[in-house]
Formats: structure tokens, C-alpha cells, sequence
């Protein structure tokens, strides 16, 4: 589904990702761990084809990055840790300019599915402005998979949210994802990801250092295993920010 | 094509609506030309002689200004909570992002033409409600929006965002406010056709040519 | 696909540039001895007059600044090499100075002819305009922190103001032509035109090709100080990237943080004052520019020392 070779990107002389590779497979939810600044959010804004890459491959659902940006982002459903919503606009609203803009029809049937499915279904009338954050992510989640793409790219999307907007976006997130959706999500949280993902990849250093299903784990889990990757000579062992001026997502 | 069409209409839509909403825009350029005709009217003395030819100078700064503030806010809302990257992840033409935004740009820089047209008529006893003027106001407010949505793109993404507009936009839209001045104060003053039909080719070279440079570099300016 | 880096090592002036160093300035100063020595003095409004040959000159040679912009600006939107961005700015900022000149001494050439010290003639006019909009442009690139968005912005702006610069003077001159009664001069066709004799042409003629050779000369200068900065500022951020990998202590980036960053009628009278004025700017451009120069050789030799120890 997702073929990465050799990526780098490079902003001004910074260099941020530096030659990554990486494969993920249909179906796979793979949960993408590192350290602050390693390049987390570089390059999920890179398979979101909202920045282009100073060198290598980026091939997603067959089509060609670099070439085919526009037929990708059919495909693709994003969350960041950014809401993205308009603030001034109900539930529905925003879920209709994102249908419209997506071309998804049926739109009004749709709007009412996502909004059932995040479990807005009674605030669908009420200003964004006026949801807690929990709530907007979980609108976030509707916007994202409302032309039901066959790719979730998620950016730390916990950011922000107490224990229980947590729990009911997993809860949102896990009933998404059943169905065969491509799922790569960014986190700093081990605890939650640990029960997500299926697969859990760590980028330190601009590259990739350690990948495993999670059959392969150890005993000692997923913070032992993440802990050692970090320590692998070349590795940032200090948290260095890379990341440009004013990146959302 | 439709789709590209779709998707303009629909920023359009987002905008207008989220602006019925909230109406800061719309209030805040209003407030603003309101105060400036009032400068004005302190400032310069505005005799009935000397109001004839200083008429359609104040209306012309008085929208340009506005016009600044109606931009400047438009795309920070985009920029502020990521929006933009919602708009830019869509599977649509990148154009279609600036032609709703400058789409929804027009409509407030002529709303506010039409309410600050017929209160300038009744404090100056002038009347300004001619369908000429609304010809020209219509030209000069879609030339200064067309350049002024492109060069706002790019303001607010630099750090000295609030200033940077007018410093970029003013020098470059002096030819469109100078042939819109002397275009409305031509025909407020019921000048002959022939005089006023430079000025008004100038207004359509204008729009035509920043619209086709704004199509064609727009791309640019919203990529990373 | 972003170029990377410049070459590492920086070289001495290149054999062309040292010849065209000496051609320019040779030029220069014939030139300067063609107005002095060979025009004749005007009769109506003496000595001042003879401000008007680099005047124009100058003028000639900020529009080139202008046009240089815009071309590597569109260059640089379809390339994306860097050099067109460090040509496009050493374009501006030269436009910049010698469009600045034009207008002080198109100011100083006013006051004895008209009693005024501006007139709003459409070409003086629009050729203020023309140095807003080149202040804006540097603005603006100020005000952005990526050195790719930077370079695109300024492409953009640089093509959006190019254009419009043309339309400003169109409008101007209709102006004029409508409304003959202006600030400050009587007669709307009043561009202080005198009849031109052939020596005055001669002249005339070789001081824009003086100015259009000494252009180049300059651009190529700035272009080379726009490479170093570059160099400079990639080294400088290589450096801090690898020191700050190995946590060593910490004088080294305070170190590097302060290095020089770039450092960055009776009138006679008047024209006395109009040729202070166009030496006096280019010899304080040509200052700065060594000043640059000499500061950015220094942090150089700093970098490569330290590069050569990394590599060891």
C-alpha cells in the first residue's frame, strides 16, 4: 500500500529524514514511535502529499508521489493534532464542505453516518467553537473518513485529551479501523498504542532503526523495545527540534 | 472542470456562511471605513467646491483599507487552526482554493462598498448610488482582490504577518486605485465617455493580467 | 529536486571577473571624464544638467535590476536551483541602490530647474514606486525563515511587481495627460527636456553603457557574497547539528551563533552635490560589500577548520 525508499528531506540545510525506508501492507495499522524531533510529523506530512520530498520514492496505493499527488489524496484520510474544523461552522456544516470538497455522495446520508459513528450524532447542529477538544478530534476522525479512504494517516491525535477523550477516541478509532483500512498513526503514548496498532515502527535519527509486529514482541513489551532502539549508536540521544517554522499537522 | 467549480463554490459557501456566523469581518471592515470617512471629514476641508474632486479619492482609500483588513483575516482563519491543510488535502485543483477565497474576498469588499456608498450620499449630500460607479467599484474591488488574496497567501505565512500585506499589496495595486479614482471621480463629475474609457481599459488590463498571474502562481505559494 | 550545496572550497576571484573588475572601472572613470571634459555646458540650466547622464544611467540600471529579478524568478519556480534565488536578490539589492540614486538625483536636478525638490513627472514617479515595491520584496523575505519558501515567495513577488511596474507608469502618464495641472510644475511634457548635442548623445550613450558593464561587474560580486552566505549558513547548521548529536559542552554553538552573520543654478552647487551623491552611494554599496566579503571569509575559515576536524 505504502512504499517509502530512500527518503530525504531536507529543509533549507537542515536534514531531517535521511534516507528512510518503509513498507506497509494493506490492512496493517502501523503505529510510528520516536522521539520529539526525530521526524515523525515530517514525514506523515509527506505521505499526506502536503510536502514534497528533496529526494527518493514515495509510492502510495500504486500511484507515483512525486507525479500522481492529486489521484493519492482520494485515497487518504488525515488527522492531525490540529483539528482542522471551522470553528464558526456546526458538525454537519464542516462535514458537508469536507463531502463536497471530496465529492462524496451520497453527501447528506453520509454526513449523518460519520456523525452516528463518532458519536456526535446530537451536537451535529452546534458551532464547532462550542466542542471540548475531545470532541473535535473525534469530528477530526469523522472529516478524515468521510470519503472513506482506503489510507488513515493519524498525527498524534491524543494531543490534548484527558483520559476519557482518550478512551472514547480509541474506542472511535478502533471501530474505524475494522475495516481494512491502511492505519499509520504517530504517538508518544506506548500505553494506548500498545493495544492499537499491530505493528510498531521507530524513527529516531531520521530513519527508521527498529520495526516489529506485535507477536514479535519481547517479554518486557513495547517500552523495552522502543527504549532500545533509541540507544543504537547514531541515534539522537538528544531531543534536537527539526522541525520547520509553523508546521501543523 | 465541475469539480473544480464545486469545490470553489463550496469554499465560497464555507466562507459566507462562517462570516454570518460570527460576522467579525464584516463588522470590523465596516467600523473601520466608517471611522475613516469621519477622518476625512476632520482632515480635509470638505467644502461642497472641494468635495466634488476629493470624493471619490476618500471612497477609494477608505474601501482599499478596508479591503487590507477583509484579507488579512480571511487567510489568517485558514492558517491559525491548520485549515489550510484541510483545503490543501482535498483531491481538487489548487487554484480552486484561490478562487473561493478570492470569491468570498469581493463579496465582503462590495458589501461593504454598498452600505459605506449610501451613507457617504447622506453625510456629504452628495449622491453616489450611479450605475457607473458600481461598474467601476466592481472592476477595482475584483483587481485588488485578485492580487490581494495571492499576496495574502503568502503574507501570512511569514512572521511580520499583519504588516507585510499592505506593505507588498499598496505599491503594487497603484495603478488600479489611481484609474479607479480618476474612473469614479469621472463619472460622479459627469465627464464624457471618451475621457473616462482609458481609465476603464486600464481596470480591465489590470484584472485580467494579475488574475492570469495569480492562476498560474498560486500553486506556488501554498506548496511545501 | 533541491541542489545541494555549494562546492566546498570558495575560490579567488575568477580570471573574467578580475578583467571585468578592470574593464568596469576603467569605464567608469572615462566616463566620468566624458561628462566632465567632453559634453558641453548647457545653456539654460548649466553645470546641473550634468547630473542627468548618470541620472538616467542609474535609472536604466535599477529597471535591469527589476527585470534580472523577475526572470530568475520565474526560473527559479520552474528550476528550483538556488542559484537563481542568490542572482534574483543581488539583482534587487543593486536595484535598490542605484534606483535610490535616481531618485536623489532626480531630486537634486529638480530644485535648481523647477524650485521644488519633487515633481510628480510620471517616470520619476513611477520609478519611486518601483523602489517600494523592491523594499517590499526584501520585506517580505525577511519575514520568512525557510530559505525554500523564501526563495519562492521572493520569485513570486519579484514577477507580481515586475509586472505591475509598467501598468503604474501607464496610469501615471494618463494621468498627466488628462490633467495637466500638477504640484509643483507648470507643463505637463516638463521632464526638463533640452535639445541633445551630439556630444551630449555620445555622452549620454557611454554612460549607459558604463553603468549597464558596472551592473554586471557588482551583480556578479553580490552574487558570489550570496553564495558564501550560503555556504556559510549550511556549515554553520551542519556544525551545530553535529555538535549538538554528541552533547559535547557548549562554548562551540555560542561560538558559532556569534559569528558574523552577515555583516550585511548658480548650480554647480547641485551638481557638486548630484555627483557626491552618486559616488558617495556607490563607494558606501561597494564598502559594504567588502565588509561582507572580508567578514564572510572569516567565518569560512572558521567552519572548514572544524569541518576538517570532523572529517578527521
Amino acid at each position: 500500500m505504502i512504499t517509502v525508499t530512500r527518503l530525504v528531506k531536507r529543509f533549507g540545510y537542515k536534514t531531517v529524514l535521511r534516507g528512510l525506508d518503509l513498507q506497509v501492507e494493506q490492512g496493517e495499522f502501523v503505529a510510528l514511535l520516536g522521539p520529539n524531533g526525530a521526524g515523525k510529523t515530517t514525514l506523515i506530512r509527506i505521505l499526506a502529499t502536503l510536502s514534497r520530498p528533496t529526494l527518493g520514492q514515495v509510492q502510495i496505493a500504486g500511484y507515483d508521489l512525486s507525479r500522481q499527488a492529486a489521484l493519492i489524496r482520494r485515497s487518504l484520510g488525515v488527522v492531525s493534532h490540529l483539528p482542522l474544523l471551522y470553528g464558526d461552522l456546526s458538525a454537519e456544516e464542516n462535514l458537508r464542505f469536507y463531502g463536497r470538497m471530496y465529492s462524496v455522495s451520497p453527501l447528506e446520508r453520509r454526513v449523518s453516518e460519520v456523525l452516528d459513528q463518532v458519536g456526535l450524532a446530537s451536537r451535529r447542529r452546534d458551532l464547532v467553537r462550542t466542542f471540548s477538544r475531545g470532541m473535535q478530534q473525534r469530528l477530526a476522525i469523522g472529516r478524515a473518513i468521510l470519503h472513506d479512504p482506503r489510507i488513515l494517516l493519524l498525527d498524534e491525535p491524543h494531543t490534548g485529551l484527558d483520559q476519557e477523550a482518550c478512551d472514547m477516541l480509541d474506542l472511535v478509532l478502533r471501530g474505524v479501523v475494522a475495516h481494512g483500512r491502511t492505519v499509520v498513526m504517530t504517538s508518544h503514548d506506548l500505553v494506548r498504542v500498545a493495544d492499537l496498532a499491530s505493528r510498531f515502527d521507530v524513527l529516531s535519527g531520521g530513519v527508521i532503526r527498529a520495526s516489529t509486529h506485535r507477536a514479535g514482541l519481547a517479554e518486557d513489551g513495547l517500552l523495552a523495545f522502543y527504549r532500545k532502539a533509541i540507544q543504537e549508536p547514531g541515534a539522537a540521544s538528544q531531543p534536537v527540534d527539526f522541525s520547520g517554522p509553523g508546521q501543523s499537522l | 472542470m465541475s469539480q473544480f467549480l464545486k469545490a470553489t463554490y463550496a469554499i465560497l459557501w464555507k466562507d459566507l456562511t462562517a462570516e454570518r456566523r460570527s460576522r467579525e469581518l464584516l463588522s470590523a471592515m465596516l467600523v473601520f471605513a466608517l471611522l475613516v470617512i469621519f477622518i476625512f471629514n476632520f482632515a480635509l476641508e470638505l467644502n461642497i467646491q472641494v468635495r466634488a474632486t476629493v470624493t471619490s479619492g476618500v471612497l477609494w482609500v477608505t474601501l482599499a483599507f478596508a479591503g487590507t483588513l477583509g484579507l488579512n483575516r480571511s487567510m489568517a482563519v485558514e492558517k491559525d487552526r491548520g485549515c489550510l491543510d484541510g483545503l490543501l488535502l482535498a483531491p481538487v485543483d489548487r487554484t480552486a482554493i484561490y478562487f473561493g477565497k478570492m470569491l468570498a474576498n469581493l463579496v465582503f469588499m462590495l458589501l461593504v462598498a454598498v452600505i459605506v456608498l449610501p451613507i457617504y450620499s447622506i453625510l456629504y449630500n452628495t449622491n453616489l448610488l450611479l450605475p457607473g460607479l458600481g461598474l467601476v467599484i466592481l472592476l477595482g474591488a475584483y483587481g485588488y482582490v485578485a492580487v490581494g488574496t495571492l499576496l495574502a497567501s503568502m503574507a501570512v505565512q511569514a512572521r511580520t504577518r499583519d504588516i507585510l500585506l499592505p506593505i507588498l499589496l499598496f505599491p503594487v495595486v497603484i495603478p488600479l486605485v489611481v484609474a479607479a479614482v480618476k474612473a469614479s471621480g469621472g463619472i460622479l463629475e459627469g465627464v464624457p465617455l471618451g475621457e473616462i474609457l482609458p481609465w476603464l481599459n486600464l481596470l480591465v488590463v489590470y484584472d485580467v493580467l494579475f488574475s492570469a498571474v495569480a492562476l498560474m502562481v498560486f500553486d506556488f505559494v501554498v506548496e511545501e | 529536486m533541491q541542489e545541494t550545496s555549494f562546492p566546498l572550497i570558495f575560490s579567488k576571484r575568477p580570471r573574467p571577473l578580475v578583467a571585468l573588475d578592470w574593464i568596469s572601472g576603467l569605464l567608469f572613470l572615462a566616463g566620468v571624464a566624458l561628462v566632465f571634459f567632453y559634453a558641453p555646458l548647457e545653456a539654460v540650466m548649466g553645470p546641473v544638467q550634468k547630473v542627468f547622464y548618470f541620472h538616467v544611467a542609474s535609472a536604466w540600471v535599477g529597471m535591469l535590476g527589476f527585470v534580472v529579478a523577475a526572470v530568475c524568478g520565474v526560473l527559479y519556480l520552474v528550476q528550483k536551483r538556488r542559484l537563481w534565488d542568490v542572482i534574483a536578490v543581488a539583482a534587487v539589492e543593486l536595484g535598490m541602490v542605484f534606483t535610490l540614486i535616481t531618485i536623489v538625483t532626480g531630486s537634486i536636478w529638480a530644485r535648481p530647474i523647477w524650485n521644488t525638490w519633487w515633481t510628480w513627472d510620471p517616470r520619476l514617479t513611477t520609478v519611486t514606486i518601483m523602489e517600494l515595491v523592491y523594499a517590499a520584496y526584501l520585506m517580505l523575505r525577511q519575514g520568512i525563515e525557510e530559505p525554500e519558501r523564501r526563495a519562492r515567495f521572493g520569485a513570486v513577488y519579484a514577477i507580481v511587481g515586475f509586472l505591475s511596474v509598467p501598468l503604474t507608469f501607464l496610469s501615471i502618464r494618463i494621468f498627466r495627460t488628462i490633467h495637466p495641472v500638477v504640484i509643483g510644475s507648470g507643463d505637463p511634457g516638463a521632464t526638463g527636456s533640452f535639445d541633445m548635442t551630439p556630444r551630449m548623445l555620445q555622452t549620454f550613450l557611454f554612460g549607459l553603457l558604463v553603468f549597464s558593464v558596472v551592473f554586471v561587474d557588482w551583480l556578479w560580486h553580490r552574487v558570489r557574497i550570496g553564495q558564501m552566505a550560503e555556504q556559510v549558513e549550511e556549515l554553520r547548521l551542519r556544525a551545530m547539528d553535529q555538535q549538538m548529536r554528541r552533547a559535547t559542552p557548549g562554548g562551540l554553538p555560542v561560538l558559532l551563533l556569534g559569528l558574523a552573520q552577515e555583516a550585511p543654478a548658480d548650480t554647480l552647487g547641485y551638481m557638486i552635490a548630484g555627483y557626491a551623491v552618486i559616488f558617495g552611494m556607490m563607494a558606501v554599496y561597494l564598502v559594504s560589500l567588502v565588509v561582507r566579503y572580508r567578514n564572510l571569509k572569516l567565518d569560512l575559515a572558521v567552519l572548514q577548520e572544524l569541518e576538517e576536524k570532523e572529517q578527521s
